[in-house]
């Protein structure tokens, strides 16, 4: 046996946890109805309930703003590399990291009124210098240039990257999109047992082998009104049943009609749905509407036959090469009353241990400034929530010195911070959650094994 | 100069050909038929066709109108040099100046664009629809349409715009008008045009772009020195001179340029302010530009070392403009800027997928056009729309129709053999596909000619908004990512390395597919637009629907509308079953069930795509 495949091996006990629930005598006759795209599913299971949301704040989010250094050591570094863009210690909101030495806090930007309290009561958790990462990579790797993502500190490719979680191929799909196939394909019984939607769009996380997201809008699903008249709705058929000669025209004909037929099952369904919020229970803000309609869906998963939902939610406009003070400030309590809104909307539906939020953004930002504004970085730090999180607690190394020079090891220049944690290691302890069994992970994050037994950022108990 | 390019002279004439279709049977097209017309009619059709064709990817919309002139003279001189000609007469029209119409159209509602910024107490609507109303004014009624249409692809290639309006109202359509001036110039001067824009420099944040002082920790901004490589002239990967993407041992493309490169040269880019309103201005809060200005160079904030990038080196000291003009040299005449740029150009007028035997005809008039000028976009725009792939894409053939063989048959199809491959072709933005129907039905701006506003182009926002406004690309990558590929169907997963299948305006089809279609039928239901002033509210007509009403315009409308706006595409199943389903719709005066039938059809593969 070789040292590898050992170490797969040990690594295959450690991950077994994962698909615990599994009824493993039942799974082989499942697998051999299904024609599985992937070979092997022996313990990935759809018990229960639940659903994961992505929070993209789009543009770039400086999240050492959104979570900085307190700590008055480190607080005196962190002014130093930011004499212009950093916050004073008296507006942060100091949390606890993992332990209780005073000199380890950091502190909630002054815009993130909710998130101490929510950290500090175990509905929220921070990954620290999270980013996008081919494999563990060191400084001299990256000065030789060695496996690294592709189009790094470019928005398009970074924001590709962390929806595909296989950061050396922006063709690839997404690592939602392939969970979701994985999981319908286990479950015999429905086409329905995974949905993903998309807010706003197709992104390219939703996107797998064979299927999509719903694109859904704030407002719900764009039908076409006109549809439900049969004989409009025979001519339409008519055009979108066509075989053209033109494959621009085929590939017209087959998206039009599947989201006219998506968007009418979807508000049929949501019609007939209970809305269990207030009016005023969510923000009537881009966010906040947009985190409304994925309460409503959730609220509405029994009449969609969903046994799991997957949802991508975007707040753009975090590019700040300037003027970033103010304007991050008005973006973060945006960000931050949607997401208190949305977990206490959990709460009040009895969903909030079955939901998992997590924010992404194309990379954290240049530590040192550009005068008002900042440029593109790397590693950044992210907040996930829900009652299944082990809250309360700072998963990863957060780079406490930001002096220039102060964090050598993974500092590429103006604190570009080479990232700590990958963006592959949230998504497999995310799979793990949402029920993707041990030896499928490689479905969902082909470059799990770079990880080792580290492979899991440790967000759930198993 | 004509607000509109068909008046009702023009109109009349036009007549004429409709009588002339009106007599075809047109219930009796054989299954495989898209048009069946008197022999003597049959080369005529074709013409109209071909023009069509031609118009629909070098205009706003082709209309009746401008088809049948076009046509005209392809029977006098015949096709490629009628639209040779046609493309002359264009590079010569005068392109209006967005700003000069908003100034007339805001000084028509009583105030003078000086007096304001954001808003006014006199004017009933936010003054930032003015600046949309005058852009969508120019771009479907000028006749200078070949310029409007490059201005259009220039602005979707470098989007640049004022969401927080922090420069002024005007200082959006400064920036459309610097595309137009620059629409029929060179690459080289459009790139320093765009980067001495305070539109520009506001947006991509290279204006008060300081030199930095590295031991204090402050850097230049990367911003506009990464954007100006990867969007507006080399482009991330590297392209051989077969037009092919360069692959490495892994199978990964290789990339043009490193992180090191861009912050080289975003040393170049700073130094660029405002110019100063009084001596008492500095670089930090000069606003002498104000809207309508242009950025200069402080020496002072000027990164003063040298600049290494892309294999050539700025020697150090050299002043501020002289850097930048090197640096755009650079760019203008690195070896992927022709593939990568006129790739862009190709994508915004005749093709999403170019194969590569295109593209590389293509870039080498981009290299030089002749004459030894790079980047000559009149030149360009010819050889886009010239070129054999495009103008013979179609299959126009013409047979005895077996069904009466007093008439002739036209087929016409995508001609998969001539364009070497199915993928040819590219799907109607949303914004074109407005301006199609704005222009084909003769939306009539002109209706109230003598009140006050003269008639000016002023719809509620809501009926033009399809995710296309000036200020709504979603960042400088614009309105659609580039590489964008459906995830499902049958264009999905044709992924080569070399050169991919891409399809980018399809990314908007989940978001606005369906808005447009039903903005489409209720503004054709209504057969007007709802026009918002100052003092009251009034409907503009669309007269290009009036023309349909009595037994048989539904068959007409078809009929006219498979010719004119679809170059002879529209499917026959699509033809016939929607003359069925018309009989069938319930409860419609003939104005709904026309209605109805424009959404199907501007809603059908056929016109959504242009092959």
């Amino acid at each position: 046996m070789t040292d590898s495949k050992k170490f797969s091996e040990s690594r295959r006990h450690f991950l077994g946890d994962c698909g615990k629930m599994a009824s493993l005598a039942m799974l082989p006759s499942l697998v051999t109805l299904k024609n599985l795209n992937a070979a092997v599913t022996n313990n990935t299971n759809i018990d229960g309930y639940k659903a994961l949301v992505c929070v993209f704040l789009s543009g770039g989010n400086d999240s050492f703003n959104m979570i900085a250094p307190f700590s008055s050591a480190n607080h005196r570094n962190y002014m130093k590399a930011r004499p212009v863009l950093g916050i004073p210690q008296n507006e942060l909101t100091p949390i606890p990291t993992n332990n209780t030495n005073s000199l380890s806090h950091l502190g909630f930007h002054p815009s993130m009124t909710s998130m101490g309290g929510m950290y500090r009561s175990r509905d929220a958790a921070i990954i620290a210098n999270i980013g996008t990462l081919v494999r563990p990579t060191s400084i001299n790797d990256y000065r030789r240039k060695s496996s690294l993502p592709t189009g790094l500190f470019s928005h398009r490719e970074q924001q590709l990257s962390w929806q595909t979680s296989i950061a050396d191929n922006t063709a690839a799909t997404g690592w939602i999109g392939r969970m979701s196939e994985l999981l319908n394909d286990v479950d015999t019984t429905s086409t329905d047992t995974s949905l993903m939607f998309g807010l706003g769009g197709s992104p390219r996380i939703m996107k797998g082998k064979n299927s999509s997201g719903f694109a859904i809008t704030a407002a719900g699903a764009n039908a076409l009104d006109s549809y439900n008249e049969a004989a409009v709705r025979d001519a339409y058929n008519a055009t979108l049943n066509e075989r053209y000669a033109s494959l621009l025209k085929q590939q017209y004909a087959h998206d039009f009609k599947d989201i006219i037929e998506k968007a009418e099952f979807y508000n049929n369904v949501l019609a007939v749905s209970d809305d269990p919020f207030s009016p005023t229970a969510f923000p009537n803000t881009g966010l906040g509407n947009q985190l409304r309609q994925v309460a409503l869906t959730i609220a509405a998963k029994d009449n969609l036959s969903a046994k799991r939902q997957s949802f991508i939610v975007s707040q753009g406009g975090y590019d700040f090469h300037n003027n970033q003070s103010a304007r991050q400030a008005s973006q973060l309590t945006e960000l931050n009353n949607a997401l208190i809104a949305f977990n206490n909307a959990m709460k009040a539906i009895g969903m909030h241990d079955n939901v998992v939020s997590y924010t992404a953004s194309d990379f954290g930002r240049t530590v040192i400034g550009n005068g008002t504004g900042s440029d593109h970085g790397w590693g950044g730090n992210s907040i996930v929530m829900g009652g299944a999180v082990k809250g309360a607690k700072t998963y990863g190394t957060y780079p406490f010195n930001m002096t220039s020079g102060g964090s050598p090891d993974i500092d590429i220049g103006r604190g570009r911070y080479i990232p700590t944690t990958s963006v592959d290691q949230l998504h497999a302890d995310l799979a793990c959650w949402y029920g993707v069994g041990a030896s499928d992970i490689s479905l969902i994050v082909p470059h799990e094994e770079e990880y080792g037994e580290n492979l899991l950022v440790g967000l759930f108990d198993r | 100069m004509a607000r509109k390019p068909y008046s009702r002279i023009v109109s009349s004439r036009y007549l004429l050909a409709v009588s002339l279709i009106a007599t075809a049977a047109l219930h009796s097209f054989p299954a495989s038929a898209d048009v069946s017309v008197r022999h003597a009619d049959a080369d005529k059709v074709i013409r109209w066709i071909q023009a069509s064709h031609f118009l629909s990817q070098a205009t706003m919309g082709p209309t009746v109108t401008t088809t049948t002139a076009l046509a005209e003279r392809i029977g006098a001189i015949g096709r490629d040099e009628a639209l040779n000609e046609w493309i002359d007469e264009q590079f010569e029209m005068n392109l209006q100046p967005s700003l000069v119409k908003a100034d007339a159209m805001v000084a028509r509602d009583g105030v003078q664009r000086d007096t304001f910024q954001n808003s006014h107490p006199t004017l009933s609507l936010s003054p930032r629809y003015y600046r949309e109303h005058a852009w969508w004014d120019q771009a479907v009624f000028s006749d200078a349409q070949l310029g409007e249409r490059m201005t259009w692809a220039l602005y979707q290639i470098m989007p640049a715009y004022d969401r927080d309006a922090r420069i002024g109202w005007a200082a959006n359509l400064v920036y459309m008008d610097l595309l137009k001036k620059n629409a029929f110039g060179t690459h080289r001067d459009l790139l320093e045009d765009v980067t001495y824009s305070p539109m520009m420099g506001n947006f991509l944040s290279s204006l008060k772009n300081d030199k930095g002082d590295e031991s204090a920790g402050i850097f230049p901004d990367e911003n506009y020195a990464r954007e100006v490589m990867q969007l507006f002239s080399i482009g991330v990967y590297d392209i051989d001179n077969r037009a092919h993407f360069v692959i490495d041992n892994n199978g990964n493309r290789v990339e043009n340029y490193t992180n090191e490169d861009i912050t080289q040269v975003a040393r170049v880019f700073t130094g660029l302010s405002n110019p100063p309103r009084n001596n008492r201005q500095n670089f930090y809060n000069a606003s002498g530009s104000t809207s309508t200005g242009r950025m200069i160079t402080w020496e002072d904030h000027h990164h003063q070392g040298t600049k290494t990038f892309l294999g050539h080196t700025l020697p150090a000291n050299q002043s501020a403009d002289q850097d930048i003009s090197d640096a755009l040299d650079i760019l203008a005449n690195h070896k992927t800027t022709p593939y990568f740029f006129s790739n862009l150009l190709i994508q915004r007028f005749t093709t999403s997928t170019a194969n590569v035997t295109y593209l590389r005809r293509v870039a080498e008039v981009f290299k030089d056009n002749g004459q030894g000028v790079r980047g000559d976009f009149k030149a360009v725009i010819r050889a886009i729309l010239m070129d054999s792939t495009v103008r013979d894409s179609l299959k126009i053939e013409k047979n005895v129709d077996p069904s009466d063989t007093a008439k002739t048959l036209i087929t016409v199809d995508i001609d998969t053999e001539q364009v070497n491959n199915d993928k040819h072709g590219r799907l109607r933005e949303p914004m074109l596909q407005l301006a199609n129907f704005f222009r084909f039905f003769e939306i009539d701006a002109k209706e109230h000619e003598g009140n006050d506003h003269e008639g000016d182009f002023k719809p509620l926002w809501s009926q033009l908004s399809v995710g296309q406004g000036i200020r709504e690309p979603i960042s400088i990558f614009g309105y659609y990512s580039a590489d964008y590929l459906p995830v499902t169907g049958p264009a999905a997963n044709k992924i080569r390395a070399q050169r991919p299948l891409v399809l980018p305006e399809f990314e908007l089809l989940p978001r606005f597919g369906v808005q447009l279609n039903e903005k489409i039928q209720e503004i054709a239901s209504r057969q007007l637009i709802v026009q918002r002033h100052t003092t009251n509210s009034e409907n503009t007509a669309l007269p290009g629907l009036n023309r349909f009403s009595g037994n048989n315009s539904f068959a007409e409308l078809i009929q006219e509308l498979n010719i004119f706006l679809f170059s002879g595409t529209m499917s026959k199943i699509l033809q016939d079953e929607l003359l069925v389903a018309l009989d069938d719709v319930s409860g419609g005066t003939d104005r709904v069930r026309l209605s109805k039938a424009i959404a199907v059809l501007l809603s059908s593969a056929d016109f959504a795509v242009t092959n």
